[in-house]
């Protein structure tokens, strides 16, 4: 049995000549939860969509349970939940209906799962799917997958248009259910905060490349922000990739760093050796880690100098 | 006596490390002592919506340290350990939470003595109220 | 596989019952025409079978559009294709989901309405199984419709007139059924064939909708060259003649007719416009040319007075089609007063009624009588002109007849000439007397009533000519004119003169002035201009020469549309860009479209300085800058652990 039940080999997919995912790889080890980040247009949901083999790869290949996406079988198909963005289901339905739908589709489907996950989104069995409310249809969805009981879910963007309160149910789903089956989950999101309560790991893309694919910790571990105070003029940084965001205020400056793996906590990367600035390091959330991760390069002012003409 | 946590995500402090925190607070403030069980992790990441390997981290760290142990089949308990943050740490961490006591003293026009006269009644409180079920039991 | 059926049969619901609707509508109203006696309206009939022809294919393309495109539309795709089933059931769950609409709403009344036709005493006239056969192409043609509209909802068009274009070869296939096809079985055949093929094509787009393989592209590319190639043909239909313009006749000239005066004498008269300009007598001496003088003039090409005939088009001889039944013909009539519906069957050769009242089978008749249980003699042969059941007469091979449909009763007027060239007209005279002019192989006869007139030996190469016949009022006699010759006869039928016509010199059959349009061949598809010329060869040499100049013209466009689709089609696969640059340069420059409709594969744009390139580790060769995801610095955040085992990628 492979221990990587989601994995991609440098995907890359073009639209009429043009990159949206660019040699992807990575691999989301079984039971774990794994976050997709990544800015609108990032190639996220391209990147679902080849893995589940709705879209054919332009090069490398996308595996899930073993098997290569663009063939699965019909058996492997049914052990992988999907929640495809936007929650495709048929409108016309009565939430019955679709369940109903489903579960003839499933022979393991089980039914009181699917209950107390429509019962805890408080769902009315005889209403209409395209009446619903966002959360109310991202309840329904997540019913009829997790009664399947998948070995791997896959939720594209599943906290979309959520009230708190849904988003919370999402979450606590989520949870239960990655600990109960110890199924594999991969989902894309832009609620970094909720990412760091219920993700393991995370995978995040810019402008279609990977760029991070590690745990939670060592991410904020590696992202660092640092403060440098100075008076009249600021201090001039060496020309480094890995200072990621600069922010200068009137008299501080600070500076996001991906420090380079083997930095200890604590220690001041070699890039911000200033021998004439204090460099004082300064907490940072996820959230901000990965805004700045995933915002412009390079140094961002707010202060516009105006020429007193 | 029953384990609150509080969780904040989105803040500087990572989850496992408010989990880490708040039990340790627990314990010294009383709350629980040597021998209460603590939940499960799964049970707590239930409670707190958290990653179950979130709260198997902090655990874990506990465990370490022996504030917690671990007995086969029964599950997690506080152990008799003492929190042992090295020097430099809990320099560090009490130096920030005294700057920030100080800020709000300043903010409200007290002086040093009524903020230490303060610290020292809250000191005797917190000792008052850890031994107080002691000998009621 | 069931739990879908049942989605689509419902999701399709409201289409199918607005086209059961439709369907029986159109049914309902030719049944209530059929139950007040109209029976002429066969289930052949082409007004009839518009019902199945247009209402048959519209809900197929519309059927099979909605059952992809509103998936892809709403989203539900996604859902849709993560069934646990292979794409190919899913596939084949609509497609019977569709064959069990289509049944329910299209065959199945159909079928009903015929078997109702067929039961005797519902319409006065003969069933046979042919007659079924139209409305059979017709059901069948609509097949391909269905397909058509499942890739056009898949089609994930760049431009949505190609979605267009997918349903042009259904719609040759449903010309060609219906008008070209020359039996039934080539009809079915073609229906059949290109069902298949979109079938094919359907379900290679659907099971991979977003993966293209080559072989899908390439039906794609057939099937919008197909339509391209129609629609350019179909232009330069509707365009003015492609290569050359025959010059209209000059206006000025004048035409040479020949007239007979109230005096039977030959006039030559000089025509412009219509009008008479000058009439000469035989000698070549000028008449007096007064307005009031036209009176007296009888045409001769189409008398006034008289009945002509012109080599006429028999029954049955139309170009055969499976469409024209012809096994059964009813005989035209008008009023609703009758008793019987006539039909003429080609089998027995018998003339069969219909009761009108009563709708069965009523009697039959042959030239021997009326026979009320439909034995007997048949004629040998279909009636030679078209025959009305109001007209009095029948005339076939074994001679003229006058009939009385009512009665019903036959009796021979005449037996006439040898068969095959048999030609009659009708005159009805002042006195309310038929006049019957029978042409033969050998004679030319005219019965005036049953009475025969004049018997005119003809010469058969002449068969060809029109004859004319016309009262002179002046000397109360007749003439016959036939193959420039003029016959006088008196009313009691003795000829009195013979004479010869002089053969008219048509000034107007010169050579026409054909005028080549210089510049045609940059605008007609290659393969017409070529057409044209294979066609016309063995013209006058000049035009030939003409000819010549164009299909080289039409030879370089070729090559220029080819090679600039060549250069266009830079990312496509090898083999469909050669496909697509030969087929544009046989039509033309429309063809330079096709690289634009076809979604090409090969190569990535290098986001650096947009060269294009292979998606490979290499760095680009334009700018030598590596594609993101194969550039990845310190500042990456990856752990080796959450990256895949290198030996399975």
């Amino acid at each position: 049995m492979n221990d990587t039940p989601i994995s991609a080999h440098g995907l890359t997919r073009a639209f009429y000549g043009h990159l949206a995912v660019s040699n992807v790889s990575f691999a989301v080890p079984r039971g774990q939860v794994f976050a997709l980040l990544g800015r609108n247009g990032a190639g996220k949901t391209t990147t679902l969509r080849m893995l589940l083999g709705l879209l054919e790869p332009t090069a490398g290949e996308a595996r899930l349970l073993g098997q290569t996406s663009r063939d699965l079988s019909p058996e492997t198909r049914a052990r992988i939940g999907f929640m495809a963005e936007g929650c495709a289901l048929y409108d016309w339905m009565r939430v019955k209906e679709c369940i109903a739908f489903q579960r003839a589709f499933y022979p393991r489907f089980d039914d009181e799962t699917c209950r107390a996950v429509v019962d805890a989104f408080r769902l009315n069995e005889r209403q209409r799917v395209g009446e619903l409310s966002h959360g109310q249809r991202a309840g329904l969805n997540l019913a009829v997958v997790l009664a399947t009981e998948p070995e791997v879910l896959i939720l594209d963007d599943p906290a979309m248009g959520l009230d708190p309160v849904a988003r919370r149910l999402l979450l606590e789903a989520m949870v239960h259910f990655s600990q109960r089956d110890h199924t594999t989950i991969l989902y894309s999101t832009h609620l970094l905060a909720d990412v760091e309560r219920v993700a393991d790991g995370i995978i995040l893309l810019e402008r279609g490349a990977l760029r991070a694919c590690c745990t939670v910790d060592t991410f904020r571990q590696r992202v660092r922000r640092y403060a440098i105070p100075f008076e009249g003029e600021p201090p001039s940084l060496p020309d480094e990739a890995t200072i990621i965001a600069k922010k200068r205020f009137e008299q501080e400056m600070l500076v996001t760093v991906v420090t380079p793996a083997a930095t200890p906590e604590g220690e001041l990367p070699s890039v911000l050796a200033l021998p004439d600035h204090e460099v004082e390091p300064l907490p940072i959330s996820f959230e901000d880690a990965a805004i700045a991760y995933l915002g412009h390069r390079g140094e961002v002012r707010f202060v516009v100098e105006r020429n007193d003409a | 006596m029953a384990l609150r946590v509080d969780i904040v995500a989105g803040s500087t402090t990572p989850i496992y490390r408010q989990v880490v925190d708040q039990i340790r607070l627990a314990v010294v403030t009383g709350d629980l002592e040597p021998g209460d069980p603590l939940p499960s992790v799964r049970a707590l990441a239930a409670q707190l919506v958290v990653n179950p390997n979130t709260i198997a981290k902090a655990y874990g760290e506990l465990s370490r340290s022996g504030e917690i142990v671990s007995q086969r089949g029964r599950g997690m308990f506080i152990g008799h350990a003492a929190p042992t943050p090295d020097a430099s740490e809990r320099r560090t961490r009490l130096a920030s939470e005294a700057e920030r006591l100080i800020q709000q003293a300043l903010l409200l026009g007290a002086s040093q003595a009524e903020v230490l006269a303060l610290i020292r009644e809250t000191w005797a409180g917190l000792e008052e109220a850890k031994k107080g079920p002691d000998d009621e039991s | 596989m069931r739990a879908l059926i049942a989605k689509e049969l419902r999701e399709q619901r409201w289409l199918f019952l607005a086209c059961l609707f439709t369907i029986s509508l159109g049914y309902a109203r030719s049944l209530y025409d059929l139950n007040a006696g109209q029976a002429w309206l066969h289930v052949f009939r082409r007004s009839f079978l518009m019902v199945t022809t247009i209402g048959g294919a519209g809900f197929m393309v519309v059927l099979g559009f909605r059952q992809t495109f509103d998936e892809v539309r709403r989203g539900s795709w996604n859902f849709l294709v993560h069934r646990p089933l292979a794409l190919t059931h899913i596939f084949a769950a609509k497609v019977f989901a569709a064959a069990v609409l289509f049944s329910a709403a299209v065959l199945l009344p159909t079928v009903l309405l015929v078997a109702w036709y067929a039961v005797p005493g519902h319409v006065a006239g003969p069933f046979s199984w042919p007659m079924v056969g139209p409305a059979v192409v017709d059901l069948f043609a609509a097949l391909p419709y269905y397909f058509a509209g499942v890739v056009m909802g898949l089609w994930q068009a760049r431009y949505t007139v190609s979605r267009g274009a997918l349903i042009v070869a259904p719609l040759l296939n449903s010309v060609f059924a219906h008008s070209v096809a020359p039996s039934l079985s080539a009809a079915l055949v073609s229906s059949l064939l290109l069902t298949l093929a979109y079938a094919w094509l359907a379900r290679g787009v659907f099971i991979q909708h977003a993966p293209r393989s080559t072989l899908v592209q390439s039906a794609l590319a057939g099937t919008l060259a197909t339509a391209l190639a129609a629609m350019h043909l179909l232009a330069t239909a509707m365009a003015p003649p492609p290569a050359y313009d025959q010059d209209a006749e000059p206006a000025e000239r004048e035409k040479e007719q020949w007239f007979i005066s109230r005096e039977g004498d030959v006039r030559r008269a000089i025509v412009r416009h219509g009008t008479v300009q000058r009439v000469y007598r035989e000698d070549g001496q000028l008449v007096e040319s007064d307005l009031d003088g036209m009176a007296w003039v009888h045409d001769l090409e189409a008398p006034s007075a008289g009945i002509g005939i012109s080599p006429s088009r028999n029954f049955g001889s139309d170009r055969p089609s499976y469409r024209h039944v012809l096994r059964h013909r009813r005989l035209a009539r008008e009023g609703d007063d009758y008793r019987y519906e006539w039909y003429f069957d080609r089998d027995s050769g018998r003339l069969l009624a219909f009761d009108a009242r009563s709708r069965r089978r009523a009697g039959s008749m042959g030239p021997d009588g009326w026979s009320p249980d439909g034995s007997g003699a048949g004629f040998s042969g279909p009636p030679l002109t078209d025959a009305r059941s109001t007209d009095p007469w029948w005339l076939t091979r074994d001679g003229l007849f006058r009939i009385d449909w009512e009665g019903p009763g036959i009796s021979r007027i005449a037996l006439v000439g040898s068969p095959p060239y048999l030609d009659h007209a009708l005159m009805i005279g002042d006195d309310g007397v038929q006049w019957h002019l029978v042409r033969s192989a050998t004679h030319v006869d005219l019965f005036v009533g049953a009475t025969p007139r004049v018997a005119l030996p003809v010469d058969e190469a002449a068969r060809g000519e029109s004859i004319a016949v016309g009262r002179i009022e002046a000397e109360n006699a007749y003439f016959i004119e036939y193959a420039h010759e003029l016959v006088l006869f008196d009313a009691g039928g003795r000829v009195v003169r013979r004479r010869p016509l002089p053969t008219a010199d048509v000034p107007n059959r010169a050579e026409p002035h054909v005028r080549p349009k210089t510049n045609a061949a940059l605008f007609v598809p290659p393969i017409a201009v070529w057409a044209t010329m294979f066609h016309e060869r063995g013209h006058t040499t000049w035009r030939r020469r003409w000819q010549t100049r164009d299909g080289l013209l039409a030879l370089a466009m070729a090559l220029a549309v080819a090679l600039a689709t060549l250069i266009q089609s830079r990312r496509h696969e090898r083999g469909l860009r050669v496909a697509m640059a030969l087929f544009a340069g046989v039509i033309g420059p429309l063809g330079l479209v096709l690289p634009r409709l076809l979604p090409s594969s090969r190569g990535v744009a290098c986001p650096h300085c947009s060269a294009r390139r292979e998606p490979t580790p290499q760095p680009c060769p334009q700018c030598g800058k590596l594609l993101p995801g194969h550039d990845r610095d310190e500042t990456a955040v990856v752990e080796p652990e959450f990256l895949p085992d290198p030996s399975l990628g």
